[in-house]
């Protein structure tokens, strides 16, 4: 299960202690831009303005976590890879056993709506 | 007085020629005829292990939901096609074909000059049918195998994963374990039994299986927020049943088949093998009541299969209380061990690991156990008859050698597919279902289509019924 932490902090297996919400209406008419199954139930979405982070057992837990409060997307491993995403305020998103290419499109995602957003700031 | 002089010559010479017209045409000899009704017999038994596909195709309809069920179809057909390609141009040659301990190194492609076919097939030297009746026979057992993979990757797994894995399983994998055990490998040469495959298929087919599902990950909404297995219920149980009962005749092609030769050996079997699937329905309905109360009727149709895998390599050995005892153990073996692989939180939709793997684990092991002297074709007696337990130690040698082999060999396969193109659908393929993303079509137009037209499906929204049984709550 991805986790949301405070500075410094790491903590697995439990939701996030912020800024869940359930899903709006309308939602889900808006396609991602990319999205990826991870360990757990876990799904991350990219969208023009925001990643999603799903979470729960029919996916009604949904963290969005700015494009521009993204601060560094990481990935570890090969196989069973871990993607980490990492906001301004120093939580930390583990999505855990993603595949490689997954895991790598999110990221270029991520990276490439920042780039956009900053573009136009 | 001519004409009547030209009519009893005509008729003379018509009464001389026949004694000679009757010895040009010389009725098959015994020997031909045994050839012939060999023959028939092991093309009757190919034909009925390959229509056990169907049986499979209906199995995993049946456990599936209707979103998926044109995906699992779709699988079906493209694994049995690349089967029987991979089996004909290299596989049977690394099964069958003349070589070393490990594997065979003659007979590729099938091209082998007619007189020279013994040679070039040690394996199966030993029958007499004709090379494509062989080849037949275990191209259909190498599909049965392929099938069993595909069962724990239900509902999630990308076409073309199993397309992939399809040509390594069924041109290298699979092959090596059957050159192993009936191929004049280094088990047989230890006296390994295994009569129709309780190893060298479903327990290959399991291990693999294990493989890609650790890998694979649970479906979406398989295990709830404590971690406890949530039940995704099948949407069609009477053809979950249908292709129990396909499965279950079609071993009669699977187990006297295996004899390869049209004796009266095979009724013996075909005994067993009835005895055994009827034990196995039924101590699988014992467990399920006693464990929740009700009679699961996805559980008996696994009984079933559990104890048909369980009898495949003893079939040919034991007498028949004994493939009672190993049908009614594997029904409580693979019930116990369904409950514990969906509680580790792996996700088998179809129960193959339970069903196949310790079904063909138990099976194998009991050709230890209850091996007669009489029918001791290979090997030595089981324990209970005086044998000891060299052949038990024979049995475990064999079934951590070619599990672990296949396992290890799988999961390098899989790792090496998540590594480059995923094995994964995306989320949004797999809760709108696979049949409209990889397939572009419905498996039911009329129904499922229907019903996404008034939006009670789309992309990015969970919208499956799941439910929590009694298993979240113990």
């Amino acid at each position: 299960m991805f986790a949301a932490e405070g500075p410094g902090e790491r903590v697995f297996g439990v939701l996030p202690r912020n800024g869940v919400r359930d899903e709006q209406d309308g939602e889900h008419l808006e396609p991602p831009i990319t999205q990826a199954t991870a360990h757990n139930n876990n799904v991350v979405g990219v969208f023009a303005d925001r990643v999603d982070l799903r979470s729960g057992w029919q996916g009604q837990h949904v963290e969005s976590v700015s494009i521009r409060d993204v601060s560094a997307v990481r990935i570890r491993g090969l196989i069973n890879c871990t993607l980490i995403l990492e906001d301004n305020a120093g939580r930390q998103y583990h999505l855990e056993r993603m595949a490689l290419p997954d895991a790598r499109a999110v990221k270029a995602a991520v990276e490439r709506q920042k780039q956009k957003a900053s573009t136009y700031e | 007085m001519r004409r009547l002089g030209l009519l009893t010559t005509t008729i003379l010479i018509l009464v001389l020629a026949l004694p000679g017209l009757a010895h040009a045409q010389d009725g098959p000899t015994v020997k031909d005829l045994s050839l012939a009704m060999d023959t028939m017999w092991v093309v009757v038994a190919a034909v009925l292990v390959l229509f056990m596909q169907a049986g499979f195709a209906m199995l995993e309809v049946g456990f599936s939901r209707m979103k998926n069920v044109g995906s699992v179809v779709a699988k079906i057909l493209v694994n049995l096609a690349i089967a029987a390609l991979l089996f004909w141009a290299v596989g049977f040659a690394i099964a069958f074909g003349t070589g070393n301990a490990i594997m065979g190194t003659q007979g590729w492609f099938l091209n082998v000059p007619a007189g020279a076919v013994n040679d070039a097939y040690a394996g199966l030297s030993w029958t007499q049918v004709p090379l494509s009746a062989k080849f037949l026979f275990q191209v259909a057992f190498c599909a049965v195998s392929l099938a069993i993979v595909w069962g724990t990757m239900l509902e999630r797994t990308k076409f073309a994963v199993y397309v992939i894995f399809a040509v390594v399983f069924a041109g290298l994998i699979y092959p090596l374990v059957g050159h192993w055990i009936w191929g004049g490998g280094w088990l047989t040469e230890l006296g390994m039994q295994d009569f129709a495959g309780s190893t060298v298929v479903h327990l290959s087919g399991a291990m693999a299986a294990l493989a890609g599902t650790l890998l694979l990950g649970p479906r979406l909404g398989k295990y709830d927020d404590e971690g406890r297995p949530v039940t995704i219920p099948g949407h069609n149980m009477p053809l979950a049943v249908l292709g129990v009962l396909i499965l279950w005749v079609g071993w009669y092609g699977f187990n006297p088949g295996s004899t390869m030769a049209a004796t009266p050996q095979i009724a013996d079997i075909a005994l067993t093998t009835t005895l055994a699937a009827a034990a196995g329905v039924l101590g699988a309905m014992l467990m399920s009541y006693a464990y929740r109360r009700n009679v699961d009727v996805g559980m008996g149709g696994n009984g079933a299969i559990a104890a048909l895998v369980a009898i495949t390599a003893p079939c040919a050995f034991v007498a028949p209380w004994a493939s009672i005892v190993i049908g009614f153990v594997a029904g409580f073996v693979m019930y116990a061990t369904l409950m514990f692989v969906d509680r580790i939180g792996v996700d088998d939709p179809l129960g193959a690991i339970a069903a196949h793997g310790m079904g063909g684990v138990w099976g194998t092991l009991s050709c230890g156990l209850f091996t007669t002297p009489d029918l001791a074709a290979v090997g030595q007696p089981g324990l209970l008859y005086g044998g000891g337990l060299y052949q038990l130690g024979i049995q475990a040698l064999g079934i951590i050698a070619c599990g672990g082999f296949v396992f290890l060999s799988s999961l390098a396969v899989f790792a090496a597919l998540k590594a480059t193109i995923g094995i994964r659908v995306k989320p949004d393929q797999e809760l709108d279902g696979l049949d409209i993303h990889e397939h572009g079509v419905y498996g039911y137009p009329d129904l499922v289509a229907t019903d996404y037209q008034n939006g009670n499906g789309g992309s990015s929204r969970i919208s499956d019924p799941v439910e929590r049984t009694a298993e979240g709550t113990a």
